[in-house]
C-alpha cells in the first residue's frame, strides 16, 4: 500500500529522538540494562570459549608440526653421521632401519585441518572434532580421536557464539520487546500516545532499533575481538574480518526475525502475558522442537552410521586378520617376491614387517566398503539437514555458522579423506623398503612425501552455507514484510 | 475548528452515534452531556481518529481525520478521564517525550514553564509521575496540550474523580485555553461544571444530540431539569 506524503512527512522527523526516549526508558526502568549486562556476560563467556579453543588448536598444530619436523631432522642428521662413520647406531634408534624410523609413533605425520577464520564462533563442546590426524604406515585414520572421551571437554558445553546467538539471543529479544505496545495498553498510556501525530509503527520501530543496538553491538564487539585474537599468528586479519562481517549480517537478520515476530505479537493487541506465552512457544518451537523433529526425520530418512556396529565390525575384521596374520604375510610375499626380506629379521622387525603392517593393509582393504558406507550416510544426512534448514531460522543460523566455521561433520570428514590419501603416498614411498627391510638412504629421507594441511577455502565454506544463509534471510524478510503489513505504517 | 458532519457509528449493529452533526468554533467550549452509552466517548474517538465512522465525517480545522490522521492529530490534544503517563519518568520527562512525539523539542526551562502554567507545583516537576495524584496528572495533560500548541482540545470526563478544589483549578485552566482561542469539546457528567465553563451545552441520548443550548440560556436548575426530562423521554 502506498503511503501519502503526509504520512511520510510525519514519520521522518524524530526517529532518532524516539530511539533516544526508548533508551531513557530502559535506563529509567533498569530492566533493559540488567538484560544487557547478562547478555554481555554470556558473550564474554562465548568469547573466552572461542579464544581458548582456537588458540589451543593452533598451539597443538604448531607443536605437532615442530615435533614431527624435529624428529625427521634428527634422524636425518644421525644418518649422515653414521654414513660418514662419525657415529654408531643405537640398538632401537638406527635411522637406516625401516622399522625404527618409520613404524614408531614419532614418525607419524600430522595431517592438519587448519581452523577456518571463523572457527572460534563454533568452538562447540571441546575438541570433539580434532584438528590433527597422525598418519603413518599403520595408523588407523578412520577411528575417532581419543580426545572425544575427554570429560573436561564435554563439561565445557556448547556455550559458544553459535549456541549463544542461535538459542539465547531470541530470549533477550523477547524479554526486551514482548510488551513493547502491550504495556502501553495495560498502563493505559495508549490513548495519549495514539493521539500524537506519529505512527505507532514508527514508535515501535524506534524502540526495536534501540533493542537491536543493545544486543547486536556487544555481539559485534565480542565477535570481532574473538576473531582478531584467535587467528593463527601469521594469518592475515582482513579476510577473517570480512567473513565475520557476513556472519554478523546473518546474526542481524536473525535478530530482526525475532524482533519482527515480537512486533507481530504486539500489533495483535494481546495482553503482555499472552504475548510472552506465544513468543515463548515460538522460541521453544524454533530452538528446540523443530531441530529435534528434523533430527528424528533425518535419522529416519538417512539413518546415521551406527558407531557400535562399526566398532564391532572393525574388531571382527581385525581379530580374523590377527589369526590369519602369517597366511596374509605369505600371500603378500607370494604376490610380491621382490619385497621379501633378504636379511634375517629379529623379533621386533618380524612383528612389524611380518605381522602388523600386512594386517594393516588387509584391514584397510576389508574396511573400505564400510568406510564408504559411512561416508555416504554422512553425506546423505548433511543433504537432509540443509533441505530442512528452512523449517527453523535457528536451525538455518546454526548450520550456516557451522559451515562458515568449518565445523560440520562433512567438513571434518575432509581431514580423514586427506589423511587417508596421504597414507597411500607415505606407504607407496616406504612400502618396498619396509617389506624388504632394506636400509633407508638419504634419498629416502629427502624424497619422502611432506604432509600438507587441509584448508577449507572461503568458496567451499560459503557454498556449503549458502542454502542455510538463503533460508535465514528469507525467513527474516518474510517476517518483516508480514509485520509491516500488520503494523500501523500503512 | 471541530466538526462532526452526519457522523454515524455502529458497534455490532447497535447505533452508538446516529447522524450527529456539531461544530465547535475557536474559543468555544462545547460540553457534551448524556448518560453512559449515549455516544459521547464514541464521538470523541471518531474525532481523534481512533475509530473510523461508518458514515459522515469528522473534521479538525477542515481536515478529515480519516484521510489526514497525522495532520489532524498535530492540531488537537486529548485529555482522557485518566491521564496515564509513564510512571518511571518525571513530569518534565513525560512532557518532553509527548512534545517530541508531537514534533516539538523544547528546552528544559520551557517545559517547566508549561508545567507551571498548568498549575503543577514546582517541586513535583522532577518527581516520578508514579507518585502523582490524579489532579497532578491532569495538569501534566494540560501542559502537554499547551506544549503541543493544539488548536482543539478533546476532553473525556476530565473532572471525574477530582476533588472540588482540583476541579475548579482545572476549570480555570480550560477557561485560559478557551481565551487563547482553543476549541474545546468536553464530554462530562458534571452539570455544574458544564453550566459554569461551557459556552454551549449539548445533551446526547441514543447517539443523537437531543438539545443544544448556550450556557447563557439556562440556569443550573434549568439544565438539570432539561437533562432529566431528556433522559425520561
Amino acid at each position: 500500500m502506498g503511503r501519502s506524503p503526509e504520512v511520510v512527512a510525519a514519520m521522518t522527523p524524530n526517529f532518532f529522538r524516539l530511539a533516544h526516549w526508548e533508551w531513557r526508558r530502559l535506563v529509567a526502568e533498569r530492566t533493559g540494562l540488567v538484560l544487557a549486562a547478562v547478555w554481555c556476560v554470556l558473550l564474554a563467556f562465548a568469547a573466552h570459549q572461542g579464544i581458548t579453543q582456537t588458540r589451543a588448536r593452533h598451539a597443538e598444530i604448531a607443536a605437532a608440526r615442530t615435533a614431527n619436523a624435529s624428529s625427521w631432522t634428527t634422524k636425518r642428521a644421525l644418518l649422515i653421521e653414521i654414513e660418514a662413520g662419525r657415529a654408531q647406531p643405537e640398538t632401537y634408534g638406527d635411522p637406516r632401519s625401516p622399522t625404527h624410523s618409520i613404524m614408531g609413533g614419532r614418525a607419524d605425520n600430522p595431517i592438519v585441518l587448519e581452523p577456518a577464520p571463523l572457527s572460534a564462533l563454533a568452538a562447540g563442546p571441546g575438541d570433539l572434532a580434532p584438528s590433527i590426524r597422525p598418519v603413518g604406515m599403520i595408523t588407523k585414520v578412520f577411528l575417532p580421536a581419543q580426545s572425544i572421551d575427554n570429560p573436561a571437554n564435554r563439561l565445557a558445553g556448547p556455550l559458544d557464539f553459535n549456541f549463544v546467538v542461535a538459542a539465547l539471543l531470541p530470549l533477550f529479544v523477547l524479554a526486551l520487546g514482548f510488551d513493547v505496545l502491550a504495556r502501553e495498553r495495560e498502563a493505559r498510556t495508549m490513548p495519549l500516545l495514539a493521539s500524537q501525530p506519529v505512527a505507532l509503527g514508527r514508535i515501535v520501530a524506534a524502540r526495536f532499533a534501540v533493542h537491536f543496538i543493545l544486543l547486536w553491538l556487544p555481539l559485534a564487539v565480542a565477535a570481532v575481538f574473538t576473531i582478531a585474537v584467535s587467528q593463527a599468528p601469521a594469518a592475515p586479519l582482513a579476510p577473517a574480518l570480512g567473513e565475520l562481517a557476513v556472519w554478523l549480517a546473518l546474526a542481524a537478520a536473525y535478530l530482526v526475525f525475532w524482533q519482527a515476530l515480537t512486533a507481530w505479537a504486539n500489533f495483535h493487541a494481546w495482553p503482555a502475558a499472552t504475548n510472552a506465552l506465544i513468543l515463548s512457544g515460538a522460541w521453544l518451537a524454533a530452538v528446540l522442537l523443530i531441530p529435534t523433529l528434523v533430527q528424528t526425520l533425518v535419522q529416519t530418512v538417512a539413518p546415521p552410521p551406527d558407531r557400535r556396529a562399526f566398532v564391532l565390525e572393525t574388531r571382527a575384521i581385525e581379530t580374523d586378520l590377527f589369526t590369519r596374520a602369517d597366511a596374509i604375510r605369505d600371500a603378500y610375499y607370494a604376490e610380491n617376491p621382490a619385497r621379501r626380506p633378504t636379511i634375517a629379521l629379529n623379533e621386533y622387525d618380524t612383528y612389524f614387517v611380518g605381522n602388523l603392517y600386512p594386517r594393516a593393509l588387509a584391514a584397510d582393504a576389508a574396511l573400505a566398503p564400510t568406510l564408504h558406507r559411512l561416508a555416504t550416510a554422512r553425506a546423505a544426512q548433511a543433504t537432509w539437514w540443509h533441505r530442512l534448514a528452512w523449517l527453523s531460522p535457528t536451525l538455518a543460523l546454526r548450520l550456516a555458522t557451522e559451515q562458515l566455521a568449518g565445523a560440520t561433520p562433512a567438513q571434518q570428514g575432509r581431514l580423514i579423506d586427506h589423511a587417508r590419501a596421504f597414507q597411500q603416498l607415505w606407504r607407496a614411498h616406504f612400502d618396498l623398503k619396509l617389506f624388504s627391510m632394506r636400509p633407508l638412504t638419504l634419498a629416502d629421507y629427502d624424497g619422502k612425501p611432506e604432509p600438507t594441511p587441509v584448508h577449507l577455502t572461503l568458496t567451499e565454506r560459503a557454498a556449503a552455507a549458502f542454502p542455510a544463509i538463503v533460508a535465514l534471510f528469507a525467513a527474516s524478510f518474510l517476517a518483516i514484510s508480514t509485520v509491516c503489513r500488520r503494523s500501523f505504517f500503512s | 475548528m471541530l466538526t462532526a458532519e452526519n457522523l454515524t457509528k455502529r458497534f455490532a449493529g447497535n447505533v452508538a452515534v446516529d447522524n450527529l452533526s456539531l461544530t465547535v468554533a475557536p474559543g468555544e467550549l462545547f460540553a457534551l452531556l448524556g448518560p453512559n452509552g449515549a455516544g459521547k466517548t464514541t464521538t470523541i474517538n471518531c474525532l481523534l481518529g481512533f475509530i473510523p465512522p461508518d458514515s459522515g465525517r469528522a473534521l479538525i480545522d477542515g481536515l478529515d481525520v480519516v484521510t489526514q490522521p497525522f495532520e489532524t492529530k498535530r492540531r488537537l490534544a486529548y485529555i482522557p478521564e485518566q491521564v496515564n503517563l509513564y510512571g518511571y519518568f518525571s513530569g518534565v520527562e513525560n512532557l518532553a517525550y509527548f512534545s517530541e512525539l508531537a514534533g516539538h523539542h523544547y528546552a528544559n526551562a520551557e517545559l517547566r514553564r508549561f508545567l507551571a502554567e498548568s498549575g503543577l507545583q514546582k517541586e513535583a516537576h522532577d518527581r516520578r509521575v508514579s507518585g502523582y495524584s490524579k489532579g497532578m496528572r491532569q495538569k501534566v495533560g494540560i501542559a502537554i496540550a499547551l506544549a503541543k500548541q493544539a488548536k482543539a482540545l478533546l476532553l473525556d470526563e476530565p473532572t471525574s474523580g477530582l476533588d472540588p478544589s482540583a476541579s475548579h483549578e482545572f476549570s480555570q485552566l480550560l477557561r485560559q485555553l478557551r481565551e487563547r482561542g482553543v476549541a474545546i469539546l468536553m464530554a462530562t457528567h458534571d452539570l455544574f461544571r458544564a453550566k459554569e465553563d461551557a459556552t454551549r451545552v449539548g445533551i446526547m441520548r441514543h447517539g443523537k444530540l437531543a438539545h443544544t443550548l448556550t450556557a447563557a440560556e439556562l440556569s443550573h436548575t434549568g439544565l438539570e431539569k432539561l437533562y432529566l426530562e431528556t433522559m425520561r423521554a
